[in-house]
């Protein structure tokens, strides 16, 4: 099992954290940057962010660890990324809305 | 030794002088007793035989004796005296039988740092013992019912059988059932069954308060009063299963979950801490990881006394 930590201020005094356990891909566990750099396709029309990481985490085998009241889980939104780095869906759909 | 036979045919004779003197003596009246006590002896010989055939003499005279009745038929008389040894060889098997399977009771204990003991009953059903709980089941189960008895907090996962009841005795109430699988947590005069799959019947142990209980349905037994509602926690059986999902969880219901699967004691320095919202998954993580995800999520910082955790603000 390997902890691995993405963080972003976001405001001047909050740091948002999200957390990466890794447990099912043996194959992404060799450095923090590559698990960001992991490529995968999404397409979601009209979910939750929490429906968005669930689908994230069934792909990629990482589950997601975050502070509910930053993250805004029930947020509607719709992703469509084509074989784009993992920071990428992370970036544009969850810490920059 | 002739000198001692000497002194002994003395001493008797001097002994039987002083008995004939004592008896010859001024003591006449206690000679007559003793003599009259030798012919009550010898007059009150009993002759038995003697007495049973008068007695079947006059039954006789007095037609109270059938001679040729069923009971003197010799062919009766065997067939009575095997009735007799067989019923008894019987009757001593089953009472044999039963007494043995009482005093075969087996007992698994969890202690306090032991948990998911797995136990494999006579039936090949499984039973999951949580940390401070104890089990107790008989070597082998009797024909009609299959009966253990618990401690604590157990997981069941029960082979089917609808012709022998599984029952669980938890002290203030009794869980039946014919092959499911449920968790029992017993303690504080509360008897709670969770349901997995199947069905589940739930009374108390004076039989007044009773209900059927199915998937998903949590059913408590409380001062003889039962209840049910539907499961909305998935950390129920997180003791067994490790597994712990939080999803928008207050710090609070979260520490909460943690002290009852991994017996650790966690303390916040302010409320505020408490209500802080958490979304997360952890599978067979140990405290000390979690502990140190909820602090980096939150900014927060750690440090342990023992086995207490005290969460604060950094």
């Amino acid at each position: 099992m390997n902890v691995l930590t993405y963080g972003k201020h976001i405001a001047r005094f909050k740091r948002l954290v999200i957390i990466f356990l890794v447990i099912t891909c043996p194959v992404f566990t060799h450095a923090q940057q590559n698990v960001l750099d992991t490529r995968l396709s999404l397409k979601l029309t009209d979910v939750s962010i929490a429906n968005v990481l669930k689908s994230v985490s069934r792909k990629t085998g990482y589950n997601f660890t975050y502070d509910t009241d930053l993250i805004e889980p029930e947020r509607i939104t719709s992703v469509r990324m084509d074989n784009q780095p993992l920071r990428n869906i992370l970036d544009t759909n969850i810490l920059l809305s | 030794m002739k000198k001692e036979e000497k002194n002994n045919e003395n001493m008797k004779g001097k002994e039987r002088m002083m008995f004939d003197e004592f008896l010859s003596g001024q003591n006449r009246s206690i000679q007559k007793y003793w003599k009259d006590m030798d012919d009550i002896g010898r007059s009150t010989k009993v002759d038995v035989d003697k007495a049973w055939d008068k007695l079947y003499n006059r039954l006789e005279e007095d037609k109270l004796l059938r001679k040729n009745g069923v009971l003197f038929n010799p062919v009766f008389r065997i067939a009575a005296s095997l009735i007799l040894i067989f019923g008894l060889t019987f009757t001593g098997l089953y009472i044999g039988t039963n007494i043995f399977e009482k005093s075969n009771t087996n007992t698994v204990t969890a202690g306090i740092e032991q948990k998911n003991v797995e136990v494999t009953l006579p039936d090949g059903s499984k039973v999951f013992l949580n940390r401070n709980s104890k089990i107790e089941y008989p070597e082998k189960f009797s024909r009609q019912i299959r009966s253990v008895k618990l401690q604590g907090e157990a997981f069941f996962d029960i082979e089917s059988n609808t012709g022998r009841p599984f029952v669980v005795d938890a002290g203030t109430a009794n869980i039946t059932v014919l092959g499911t699988s449920f968790n029992v947590n017993t303690g504080h005069n509360r008897v709670e069954v969770f349901v997995t799959s199947g069905k589940v019947m739930l009374s108390s142990n004076s039989g007044n308060q009773s209900i059927t209980l199915e998937q998903g349905d949590v059913g408590a037994i409380l001062d003889n009063y039962a209840s049910k509602t539907a499961n909305t926690d998935p950390n129920y059986l997180s003791w067994k299963t490790e597994i712990l999902r939080f999803e928008g969880d207050s710090l609070g219901k979260v520490l909460h979950d943690l002290k009852r699967v991994h017996n650790i004691n966690i303390e916040t320095r302010s409320e505020e801490i408490n209500n802080l919202r958490f979304t997360s998954v952890f599978d067979n993580q140990s405290p000390d990881t979690i502990i140190r995800i909820i602090c980096t999520t939150f900014n927060l910082e750690y440090y342990k006394e023992g086995n207490i955790y005290f969460l604060d603000k950094k």
